[in-house]
């Protein structure tokens, strides 16, 4: 019998990772790679029918090594890599190391690349780069998808959705048979990025399906919740690609993600949170929606000189209060700071009440007051100097006295956070930053309007709230120097409960309840288990 | 000669509230003593205008001096036009009289927006303000009396939100607009003090409210009262009002069903008659209640007949639940000089103060037992007759307005 190690394609992986493809006869070959002085076995080990072989053995495989533990072996281009099973070594040159990937790809047979699928989803090996991902989805898209319901297994996706930043949840249920070793695994990807799906499987009751369970396993407790988050905001069609264990005559059943707000995508996540009896699966599956800290974010640019007392106030409002209302925030914000205001408001429209409010400050003010833009997220950065005020009106309202005035040198950002320890008599000290950060006090911010919205922009996709992008923001400048958190005293706050933001996502929990999970999620990437 | 606006929030052709009343006759007295002087009033909202005004028409005038303007509907809790194009409307339309003083008996239908901007353009104008209830300080139709019908002590933004149902700082919020409104008028005035109380230990600084009572022109004294008359008037006893819950019309007629219980142990024969409503009327807000035959709804009066009628009663009687300011019906009590049995909380603890029975505020029991202790009593009724002094006269308002306003 041939026990000969057949080595299709051996491509390294970011991370000291390497992963091999092809096939043995061997049921149980103790493979190893030598890379230096490195002699490493498999640290996960996929195998599988190839129909090209005409056999229904399992003798395909894809192996996956980590060589991270030694982090030069695979840099020594003087260092031979070889991957052997028992006495017999195959040399793997550099150059297939760094091209194999993507003829796998290319010309792999599709079990392989259905493996190598599943090596990616499960989060083994780290999503390929940005060229490489195009290929995948192209092959993806070209290659046989599984249907809904068959012999061995029936699944169906309830709810995909998708907000605009790359947020992504999906709800549905599976049914294997009796025989079915494994877990589903997805992927989403959009045109041109795949994204790595934390599904929770067993996630919720589904005794509607009970009329299956003549045909499969049925436990009661089949239905699964999803989420994901693509790095860039999404472009073109989106899909997502559920992997059924075990089944590799197609990918996987592929669904039509549904584009929604982000909002949208926060409500259907927070659902799936509160069907899930298991807390530490739910923050698992919130935390698949978030991008780590430290992306979108690079060392601030120093802060431009103040604007001078005749610039323009950027006033970016969220607006929490009637909307008469608006017109005495606008008429306290103008005599408070001395300069004309452009107005920014966060909302969806221009009520008719919105704008006469903003046209009666506009007629008594001693500056003018003009409305520059109405959308849910702050503008680009303006052309001219600006000094920019964000706040919600009940915090501008409170803190009118506070603000800065024309003549007011302005260095960076410089944040009012309404501190309820303010007030007390050992309440002043204590670590300001800590508690914004943490206890996400309402606040004012301003600084030079381009400054910051330019590195306010990046932020913006990954909160429901802009005062949630700009929190992050002033945290990560003071961190650098670049902004001073002060307290202000909250005696006689009160807080408003209108505006875009304001209103529930689902229960009582609004948006910026949603977003500071998201924060207490962000702050401990590894507590709660795996969904 | 100097110029005086006099602004209401209604106008008395149309609606016959105290408030637009004390404003009129003070326009009407200045327009004998020959002063150059314009009233304006107001419709109160689109209903109200639909009736009088034709599309696109904005003010009624009743003659070269005498004006209605077609009210938008105001919100009293926002206290602001609807529409900005409104205030644009109304303020224009004040500043054409060139006033030297614009006096405003009410701010609802005027708006804290138009306030602002007429101070703004009319810096050396002299601007005053009636405060004749407690709307500033109160959203609850400025009476201070708590949506569960509990009396309201103090206004603060928690206690307010709770009794509204809105967030406290939407009360934050109209709060500091009032005071900035109320900052902007070079007087404050109150017909008592009651409301001067209320509104300094609301926040506005001692002193800076001076208290004038309403004027009131009634000049023929009371008639001479003999025994007889004083008999038959004991027994006889009145209300002047509206069906309005807060006026405590379910309280007197509760005290009258308690006096009927013991109808007889009474002395004498009893009677009381109800103007300003009708039993169908008070059928239709109280069913649950009958009132005694003795007991009569008179319906509707002349405004100009009251005090001829009041003489005719030994007793009026106010019943009030909330706490009133300083109601006219008082002062036309004291023009008839026809004592009367008041609740005793508010204006009307202070007005009737001296020559009036007080009962405690909202409390069946204690008004009948105040009823029967004057009923057949002529005496007592000659005894509170003679403490009655006259009301304040117009010509004694003016006067005292003048100094009150330093002009």
């Amino acid at each position: 019998m041939d026990l000969k190690l057949h080595i299709d394609f051996c491509f390294s992986a970011p991370g000291g990772l390497v992963i091999a493809a092809g096939w043995s006869p061997h049921p149980r070959p103790e493979l190893v790679i030598h890379a230096g002085a490195a002699s490493v076995p498999p640290a996960r080990m996929m195998r599988f029918p190839r129909r090209d072989l005409r056999s229904l053995e399992p003798l395909g495989y894809l192996a996956l090594f980590d060589l991270s533990d030694h982090p030069d072996a695979l840099d020594d281009p003087s260092e031979d890599v070889f991957l052997a099973l028992g006495t017999e070594y195959s040399r793997i040159d550099g150059g297939r190391l760094a091209s194999d990937g993507r003829s796998l790809v290319e010309i792999g047979v599709d079990e392989s690349f259905y493996a190598l699928l599943r090596l990616f989803a499960s989060g083994a090996a780290p999503l390929p780069d940005a060229n490489l991902s195009r290929r995948i989805i192209g092959r993806i898209q070209a290659a046989s998808a599984l249907p809904h319901e068959a012999e061995t297994h029936a699944m169906g996706v309830d709810r995909a959705l998708l907000a605009p930043g790359g947020q992504g949840v999906a709800s549905g249920w599976f049914l294997p048979t009796a025989a079915t070793q494994g877990d589903l695994t997805a992927l989403a990807f959009d045109d041109s990025q795949l994204a790595r799906v934390t599904l929770a499987q067993a996630a919720t009751l589904r005794t509607d399906l009970e009329a299956y369970s003549a045909r499969y396993a049925y436990s009661g407790r089949d239905g699964w919740l999803a989420a994901f988050r693509m790095q860039t905001p999404v472009s073109g069609s989106a899909r997502m690609l559920v992997m059924i264990p075990g089944q590799m005559t197609g990918s996987g059943v592929l669904h039509s993600l549904t584009r929604s707000p982000a909002r949208g995508v926060a409500r259907a996540l927070t659902e799936a949170r509160l069907a899930m009896a298991d807390l530490g699966r739910a923050d698992a599956l919130h935390r698949a929606t978030l991008r780590p800290l430290a992306d979108g974010f690079d060392t601030a640019p120093p802060a431009p000189e103040t604007p001078d007392a005749g610039a323009p106030l950027l006033l970016v409002l969220d607006h929490d209060l009637g909307a008469p209302d608006l017109r005495d925030v606008l008429g306290r914000v103008s005599r408070a700071t001395g300069r004309a205001i452009d107005l920014h408001l966060l909302a969806e429209a221009l009520t008719p009440d919105l704008r006469d409010a903003t046209d009666g400050a506009a007629r008594e003010a001693a500056l003018p007051i003009r409305l520059s833009g109405c959308a849910p997220q702050p503008p680009e950065a303006p052309a001219g100097p600006a000094l920019m005020l964000f706040g919600r009106s009940s915090v501008l309202f409170h803190l009118a006295g506070r603000l800065p005035g024309a003549d007011d040198a302005v260095t960076g950002a410089t944040v009012l956070a309404l501190d309820p320890l303010a007030g007390l008599p050992g309440g002043a000290g204590g670590d300001m930053a800590a508690r914004f950060a943490h206890d996400r006090p309402p606040f004012a911010a301003w600084g030079d309007a381009g400054w910051l919205l330019a590195q306010l922009g990046p932020l913006l996709t990954d909160t429901l709230v802009p005062e949630s992008a700009l929190r992050l923001l002033a945290s990560r400048l003071a961190a650098q120097g670049q902004a001073l958190i002060a307290p202000a005293d909250a005696t006689g706050f009160h807080a408003g409960r209108l505006g875009p933001f304001a209103a529930p996502l689902i229960d009582a929990l609004t948006p910026h309840d949603f977003d500071a999970i998201s924060a207490r999620l962000n702050d401990r990437p590894t507590e709660g288990t795996a969904a | 000669m100097t110029r005086t606006v006099i602004v209401s929030h209604s106008h008395p052709n149309l609606r016959y509230g105290g408030g637009e009343v004390a404003a009129y006759r003070q326009f009407q007295h200045m327009l004998e003593l020959g002063e150059d002087v314009y009233f304006t009033g107001s419709t109160i909202g689109p209903e109200d205008s639909a009736r009088f005004f034709g599309p696109a028409q904005r003010v009624l005038a009743f003659s070269d001096r005498d004006f209605c303007l077609r009210g938008m509907g105001m919100d009293a809790f926002v206290m602001e036009h609807p529409r900005i194009e409104s205030e644009d409307w109304v303020l224009d339309f004040l500043l054409a009289f060139e006033g030297d003083v614009y006096h405003f008996h009410h701010f609802w239908n005027i708006g804290a927006g138009t306030l602002r901007r007429l101070r703004a353009a009319r810096p050396d104008a002299q601007l005053i303000c009636t405060l004749h209830e407690l709307t500033a300080i109160c959203a609850n139709h400025g009476q201070m009396v708590k949506t569960s019908g509990e009396l309201c002590y103090a206004a603060n933004e928690v206690a307010c939100a709770a009794c509204l149902g809105r967030a406290p700082v939407d009360f934050a919020l109209r709060r500091a607009r009032m005071v900035t409104m109320l900052d902007l008028f070079d007087v404050l005035l109150s017909p008592s003090h009651f409301l001067t109380r209320r509104f300094e230990d609301w926040g506005v600084a001692p002193g800076r409210i001076a208290m004038i009572e309403n004027g009131l022109d009634h000049t023929e004294l009371p008639p001479a009262q003999t025994e007889a008359t004083l008999a038959t008037r004991s027994r006889r006893f009145a209300f002047f009002g509206q069906a309005t819950p807060t006026k405590g019309l379910d309280v007197l007629i509760r005290a009258c069903a308690q006096i009927e219980a013991d109808a007889d142990e009474l002395s004498a024969p009893i009677a009381l008659d109800i103007h300003g409503v009708t039993a169908q009327g008070f059928a239709t807000l109280w069913p649950d209640l009958t009132p005694p035959a003795w007991v009569r709804f008179r319906g509707r009066y002349r405004p100009q007949d009251c005090v001829t009628i009041m003489q005719d009663y030994g007793w009026i009687v106010i019943p009030s639940v909330w706490w009133e300011n300083s109601p006219v019906v008082i002062q036309e009590a004291r023009a008839a000089g026809t004592p009367m049995i008041a609740s005793d909380i508010g204006g009307m603890a202070e007005k009737t103060e001296g020559w009036g029975v007080q009962f405690r505020a909202g409390d069946p029991d204690a008004l009948a037992s105040a009823i029967l202790s004057v009923h057949d009593q002529p005496l007592i009724l000659a005894d509170h007759i003679d403490r009655i002094e006259p009301p304040l006269d117009l010509a004694g308002f003016t006067q005292e307005w003048r100094v009150a306003c330093a002009r």
